[in-house]
């Protein structure tokens, strides 16, 4: 289709019609003798205002809850010229929709002056609540709430949790209250915000039970033993076995325990476990510390970590010891090996059929029974019987500080030359220091009367023990020269030696 | 009063031994090297004999078996960080009842002077 031809006055005519607008529009910019703004385009100033601004009264939607039990509310400031929002008309609104019950009026009166004077959206505001029935509970006894507690340790010295004494264990002493009596709840009738009655219901719980090393009085439910809380169900007992399905790790923190201890599951390196009874572990014991006043029983053996001390009242019987520092007071039994470990006992040290002792130290008071002592390229062991381990372990302390108090007064002498200003106070502190060294070989000495020995004691070995091997009976030493094999060596009271006789 | 020759390179050793069994009741005889202590163990008994067993001049080994051939009933400790020294079997073989560990044993020396 063809372009209509191009048209001059129809184009002037509306480039004048634009002009006459332009000017009529300037001249507008400037307001008029009336004083009255004219109009813009048309539109007068109202007009115009509401154009640009909307005006829009204050306004407020609620929501009630699904059980009728509380009405949160959104409210909105009016726009431009819009009504404020007025308490009266809310509160009537949420007549109207039948909220007559816990009304929050100092929550409206709040909320609707900040709507209306800060001009604030406010929402999600509690406005309304009801009131919640009280259940009729009969009179009933409960745990006390500390002892559901799970207990934290906190290491104020390092700031910091210390995780590994952060127990699940709850442990009770004998005597100790378990669960209080908490007197009959009476019901009572509550309202929804409708207004609505709601009924209160009776409950029934089941009431507790005394279980194991629990008694019931009166006064309440008390341990008759110490050891691990347990609750199943409504019963209250008194566990003196603590069984560890899960081992010892960090769920279970280190482990202190009056009772029993069943290690079912792994022990974490470097956990501590403390007991007055026994323990009894199915897995390898890899401890940073084990004491027991009873017997120590693994399935497999014990490693130990640095600084690691294990100490047992009573026997033990393992598979192996390796690294370990032991100290016993009854039988300690190795199946299969004690390796580079110091053990000492008041009784005997036995290895398994053929069993192995690879460096260290052994003294058992009561002799040494093993199948083979070392090999040609191992650190030579030492096997020490005859002496009660615990007195020399005294004197070998008292031992200690008299030496660093020695060394002390040798240093004060010396001081004492270069400075013998300084005479009189170094005189009173060596008087000290001497009055203190006295006192301890006076202990030590008395020690010494109660160290029990037994010159009966033997190392016997029924398989062979290799060169280098220190052999020492109540203080008299040997030194096995070459291999041997099926050998007892004993002390010969009369000339004062270690003999070494065949088996 | 039970008398102890103690032989040890050691000063502080000496001084502290001395002190400590003097104190206790025993009468001490400290010598630094091993020439002094035969001549002292041929001069005079002593219900026990301490001897270092690393020693500059003399080592123990030597000085026990010199003190045994001549005094067979001489009752010797020989004193030692690590009893598996091949030095300290050296001195049992001389003669030695046994080993002390380093510095001295106060319980063992109670122990074996109160027979």
């Amino acid at each position: 289709m063809d372009r209509p031809p191009f048209d001059v006055d129809r184009v002037l005519s509306r480039v004048e019609e634009l002009l006459t607008d332009v000017d009529a529009g300037v001249s507008t910019l400037t307001p008029s003798a009336s004083g009255k703004t004219p109009p813009v385009g048309g539109l007068g100033l109202e007009e115009l205002g509401e154009l640009l601004s909307p005006t829009r009264d204050a306004f407020a939607d609620f929501r009630v809850s699904e059980e009728n039990m509380v009405v949160h509310g959104d409210f909105y400031p009016p726009l431009g010229t819009g009504k404020p929002m007025v308490l009266d008309e809310v509160v009537y609104q949420l007549e109207k929709l039948g909220i007559t019950n816990g009304v929050l009026i100092p929550v409206l009166k709040e909320v609707v002056a900040d709507v209306d004077i800060e001009r604030h959206a406010r929402e999600n505001v509690l406005i309304a609540a009801g009131t919640a029935p009280v259940d009729e509970i009969p009179e009933r006894w409960e745990v006390l709430p500390e002892l559901l507690e799970r207990k934290r340790v906190l290491d104020d010295a390092a700031l910091t949790v210390d995780y590994k004494t952060d127990t699940p264990f709850v442990l009770v002493k004998a005597g100790e209250l378990l669960a209080f009596r908490i007197p009959e709840q009476f019901g009572s009738r509550g309202w929804d915000v409708y207004g609505h009655a709601l009924e209160p219901a009776r409950r029934n719980p089941r009431p507790l039970q005394a279980g194991k090393n629990v008694s019931k009085s009166e006064a309440g439910f008390r341990a008759t033993g110490e050891g691990c809380l347990h609750i199943e169900g409504n019963t209250l007992s008194v566990d003196d076995v603590l069984v560890l399905d899960e081992g010892v790790s960090y769920q279970t923190g280190n482990i202190d325990f009056p009772g029993d201890i069943q290690i079912l599951g792994p022990i974490a390196s470097g956990f501590e476990i403390r007991t007055k009874g026994s323990i009894y572990s199915s897995q390898v014991m890899d401890v940073s510390g084990v004491v027991t006043g009873g017997n120590l029983v693994t399935q497999y053996g014990i490693v130990g970590k640095e600084g690691c001390r294990v100490t047992v009242g009573g026997t033990v019987r393992t598979k192996f010891l390796e690294q370990v520092v032991l100290q016993a007071q009854g039988l300690v039994f190795a199946q299969n090996s004690i390796h580079n470990s110091l053990v000492q006992t008041r009784d005997r040290v036995q290895l398994g059929e053929r069993g192995v002792i690879m460096g260290g130290r052994i003294e058992a008071q009561n002799g040494i029974d093993v199948f083979q002592v070392g090999s040609i390229r191992s650190v030579k062991a030492e096997l020490i019987c005859g002496m009660d381990f615990e007195v020399t372990g005294k004197i070998s302390w008292a031992q200690e500080k008299i030496l660093l108090l020695v060394k002390q007064m040798k240093q004060l002498s010396e001081h004492a030359k270069a400075h013998p200003e300084q005479t009189a106070k170094i005189g009173q502190a060596m008087a000290t220091l001497r009055s203190k060294i006295t006192e301890l070989s006076e202990i030590s000495r008395d020690l010494a009367v109660q160290l029990d020995r037994n010159d009966e004691a033997s190392v016997v070995v029924r398989g062979t023990v290799h060169m280098g091997t220190y052999v020492e009976i109540c203080h008299v030493s040997f030194v096995v020269p070459k291999p041997m094999s099926r050998v007892r060596f004993s002390l010969d009271k009369k000339h004062g030696v270690v003999r070494a006789a065949g088996l | 009063m039970k008398r102890i020759l103690l032989l040890d390179d050691d000063e502080f050793i000496l001084d502290s031994f001395s002190m400590i069994f003097t104190d206790l009741g025993f009468e001490v005889t400290a010598v630094s090297d091993g020439f002094t202590a035969i001549e002292r163990a041929m001069m005079e008994d002593f219900d026990l004999i301490l001897s270092d067993i690393r020693m500059p001049e003399m080592n123990g080994a030597v000085a026990v078996r010199a003190i045994v051939e001549r005094k067979p009933k001489a009752r010797i400790y020989v004193i030692t960080a690590y009893p598996g020294d091949p030095m300290v079997k050296l001195a049992l073989e001389a003669g030695a009842k046994g080993v002390m560990r380093k510095p001295f044993e106060i319980g063992k020396v109670l122990d074996l002077l109160k027979d």
